[in-house]
C-alpha cells in the first residue's frame, strides 16, 4: 500500500487553496458573528441512528464504522441533524430563539453522486432555532446574501421555493408516496415530456395539470412568479406555501434585497426534512449551487425536541472556487513580509528585531540555517521574500 | 457577454442538430467540416460549440463546461447525470430493448439469474431491479448481438432502431424498456443564471422540431 497517497475522495489542502478557503470561511464567520450568532461545534462522528431515518441524508450515503462496543458510528453527513441533536441535548430549556453558526467538514460516501467522487466537504452555516415566522426565514436569507457579498461574490441569485407547494399538489391529486417521489424527480429534472406523460397516466387535470406542465419553464423574477401563482386558485396547502413565500419576499424587499431574489417552485427540496421556505444560491461562476437552506420544523422531533427552525449551509469549496473565478485579481499571497538571517551568537538581538516587526503586524521568519550571505539571499528568493535582514 | 457553450454528440445527432441550429440563424457550419479544431465559435451570437463523445455530453453539461447539450436519451439514462432534460428533439428516434432468442419471449422470469450483456449496464440494472429480477451483468463495448449467439449471455439490453441486425441473427425484441430520441439538456445553474439566452435557444429549437 502506498502510504504517501490519501484515500480516494479526500485530499490535503495547502498554499493558495488554503488561503482562499480561509478567506471564504472567515467572511461567512464574520457575517454570522455580526448577526449575533454563536458558534457551536459538534463531533465529527456520532451514532448512525442520529442521522438514521430517511429524513436527512440516506444512511447508505454516510461513511460508517464500528465502535469497540459494536455500535455503528457515522461521520456526520450533514450538520443540521447533528446540531438538532446537540440542541436537544444542551439547550432544551434555554431561552429562544437560538442563533448558532458552525464550520467544519461533512462526509458522504459519494456513491449517490456519480459526479462527486469527493467524500469530504467543507461547510459553514447557521441554524435559527425556535421561531416559525417569515421574519426568521428572511433573516437567514439576508445573512446568506451578506455572507456571499462579504466573501467577494457580486453576481449571484437566491432562488426561493417552498417544500409544501408541490406537496399540496401531490396530496390534491391523491398520489401515493411512490408516485409523488416519481413526479418530484421528473419536476426536479425539468423533464417536461415526462411530466406531461405522468399527468396523462394519473388523470391529473385542471389547475394541477396547468401548474405541473408549466413548472419546468416558469421560474425567474420573484415578483412575476409569485404574483402569477397568487392569482391562481390553489389547494389550501399550496396556497399557504405561496402566501408564505410572498411574506418572506416582502420582508426581503423591505430590506432592499429583492434584486437578489428569484423564485422557482419547481426547485425540489434536497432533504426530506424541509417543511417550508427553501432556497439556494446560484452564480454564473459555479456550475453547482453554492449554498442551500430552508425551514425544517419537524426534524427535532426525532430527538424529542419540537422546535421550528431554519438555516443555511454554504459549500465552502464551491464558493471558494466561484470567488476565485469571479475575481481573477484576488490576492492569495502567502509570503512572509521579511526574513532575518542570524547566527547563534546574535540570536537574542535577532529575536528582538523579529518581535518588533511582528508587533507592527509584519510576518517575519527568523532563519539560523544560512551558511553565507549568498546562501541566505538564495533562500529568501526561493520563498519570494523581498525584505532581508542580516543580524 | 459571456459565451454560452453547446456540446454536441459526435455523429449523426450532431449533423441533425447543426442543421436545426443553422436554420435558426446560428453559425455553426464549421462544426461539420473535417478539421482538427475542437471548439467552434459563433462570434455574432456569442456561442461556442464543442463536439464530444456522446457518453460525455451530459458530463460536460453537469459540470458547467457546457451550458447546453444535445444528446440521445440513452446516454442521459446510462450516465445518470444531474442535469435538466428540457426538450425532446424528436429525431434520432429508437427504443431501448431487451433482446434475445425468440423462444425466450415472455419467459425471462424463468431464468434466474438471467445473464444480461449490454453497453448500458446502468439502464439494464435499473430495469431489472424495477422488475425485482436478479441478473448477472456483462458489460460489453460493441457488437452486443454476438453475446446471445455465442452463449456469453441469455439476453442483451441495447438500442433497437429498425431491428434488422437482430432479425438477421435470429434474435428478437423481448421487452421494450423505453423509447429514445435526442434531447436538449441544460446545466442546472446556467438554466437560471443565463435564463433568457438559454430559453431563447431552447424554445426556438423546440418550436423548430414541432413545425
Amino acid at each position: 500500500m502506498n502510504t504517501l497517497r490519501t484515500p480516494a475522495g479526500v485530499s490535503d489542502i495547502y498554499g493558495k487553496d488554503c488561503i482562499l478557503k480561509a478567506h471564504t470561511t472567515d467572511a461567512i464567520k464574520k457575517v454570522c458573528h455580526s448577526f449575533g450568532y454563536s458558534e457551536i461545534q459538534t463531533p465529527a462522528f456520532e451514532y448512525l441512528e442520529v442521522f438514521g431515518d430517511d429524513m436527512s441524508i440516506p444512511t447508505d450515503e454516510a461513511i460508517k464504522f464500528i465502535d469497540s462496543n459494536g455500535k455503528i458510528l457515522a461521520l456526520r453527513p450533514d450538520f443540521t441533524t447533528s446540531i438538532s441533536r446537540a440542541v436537544a441535548t444542551h439547550f432544551a430549556d434555554s431561552p429562544l430563539p437560538l442563533r448558532l453558526w458552525y464550520s467544519g467538514n461533512v462526509y458522504r460516501s459519494g456513491e449517490a453522486y456519480k459526479s462527486a467522487k469527493k467524500r469530504e466537504f467543507a461547510q459553514a452555516g447557521v441554524e435559527l432555532i425556535g421561531v416559525n415566522t417569515p421574519e426568521a426565514d428572511a433573516e437567514v436569507i439576508a445573512l446568506t446574501i451578506n455572507a456571499l457579498s462579504e466573501a467577494g461574490l457580486e453576481d449571484f441569485q437566491i432562488e426561493l421555493s417552498h417544500s409544501d407547494f408541490l406537496q399540496g399538489i401531490m396530496e390534491d391529486c391523491s398520489l401515493s408516496e411512490k408516485d409523488s417521489e416519481a413526479l418530484r424527480s421528473l419536476i426536479d429534472k425539468k423533464f417536461a415530456i415526462g411530466i406531461e406523460e405522468f399527468c396523462a397516466s394519473h388523470n391529473i387535470t385542471g389547475t394541477n395539470y396547468e401548474i405541473l406542465t408549466e413548472i419546468s419553464l416558469f421560474f425567474g423574477d420573484g415578483e412575476e412568479v409569485l404574483s402569477k401563482y397568487r392569482s391562481m386558485t390553489l389547494n389550501p396547502v399550496s396556497k399557504n406555501a405561496v402566501d408564505d413565500l410572498c411574506r418572506v419576499y416582502s420582508i426581503l424587499k423591505a430590506y432592499n434585497l429583492e434584486k437578489y431574489i428569484t423564485v422557482d417552485l419547481g426547485q425540489v427540496r434536497s432533504f426530506r426534512y424541509y417543511t417550508g421556505v427553501i432556497f439556494r444560491a446560484l452564480t454564473t461562476s459555479s456550475a453547482f449551487p453554492i449554498c442551500g437552506g430552508g425551514r425544517y420544523n419537524t426534524l427535532g422531533r426525532r430527538f424529542d425536541l419540537d422546535l421550528p427552525a431554519t438555516g443555511v449551509a454554504f459549500w465552502i469549496d464551491r464558493l471558494a472556487d466561484a470567488i476565485l473565478r469571479a475575481n481573477s485579481s484576488l490576492s492569495l499571497n502567502n509570503c512572509p513580509d521579511a526574513i532575518i538571517f542570524t547566527s547563534e551568537e546574535n540570536r537574542a538581538e535577532a529575536y528582538k528585531l523579529a518581535q518588533s516587526l511582528r508587533e507592527e503586524g509584519k510576518r517575519v521568519v527568523l532563519d539560523v540555517t544560512a551558511q553565507s550571505e549568498e546562501d541566505a539571499k538564495k533562500s529568501a528568493r526561493e520563498r519570494s521574500i523581498t525584505n532581508i535582514y542580516f543580524v | 457577454m459571456k459565451y454560452l457553450t453547446i456540446a454536441l454528440a459526435k455523429g449523426r445527432l450532431a449533423e441533425l442538430s447543426v442543421k436545426i441550429l443553422m436554420d435558426l440563424g446560428y453559425n455553426c457550419s464549421e462544426v461539420l467540416e473535417k478539421t482538427r479544431k475542437l471548439i467552434f465559435t459563433d462570434e455574432e451570437n456569442k456561442l461556442k460549440f464543442i463536439l464530444v463523445k456522446a457518453s460525455d455530453v451530459a458530463t460536460y453539461v453537469e459540470y458547467g463546461a457546457a451550458d447546453i447539450g444535445i444528446v440521445g436519451r440513452d446516454t442521459i439514462l446510462e450516465e445518470g447525470r444531474n442535469v435538466y432534460e428540457m426538450v425532446d428533439l424528436k429525431f434520432g428516434k429508437c427504443r431501448m430493448c431487451v433482446c434475445g432468442p425468440r423462444e425466450l419471449k415472455g419467459k425471462l422470469g424463468e431464468h434466474a439469474p438471467l445473464r444480461v450483456a449490454s453497453k448500458y449496464p446502468n439502464i439494464a440494472k435499473d430495469y431489472f431491479d424495477s422488475k425485482d429480477m436478479g441478473i448477472e451483468l456483462i458489460k460489453l463495448n460493441g457488437s452486443v448481438e454476438l453475446a446471445p449467439l455465442t452463449n456469453l449471455s441469455d439476453v442483451i439490453v441495447d438500442i433497437v432502431e429498425t431491428g434488422k441486425t437482430l432479425y438477421e441473427n435470429g434474435l428478437d425484441v423481448l421487452e421494450e424498456i423505453c423509447p429514445l430520441s435526442a434531447r436538449i439538456i441544460v446545466n442546472r445553474v446556467s438554466a437560471k443564471t443565463e435564463r433568457e439566452r438559454i430559453s431563447k435557444i431552447v424554445s426556438a429549437m423546440k418550436a423548430k422540431v414541432n413545425e
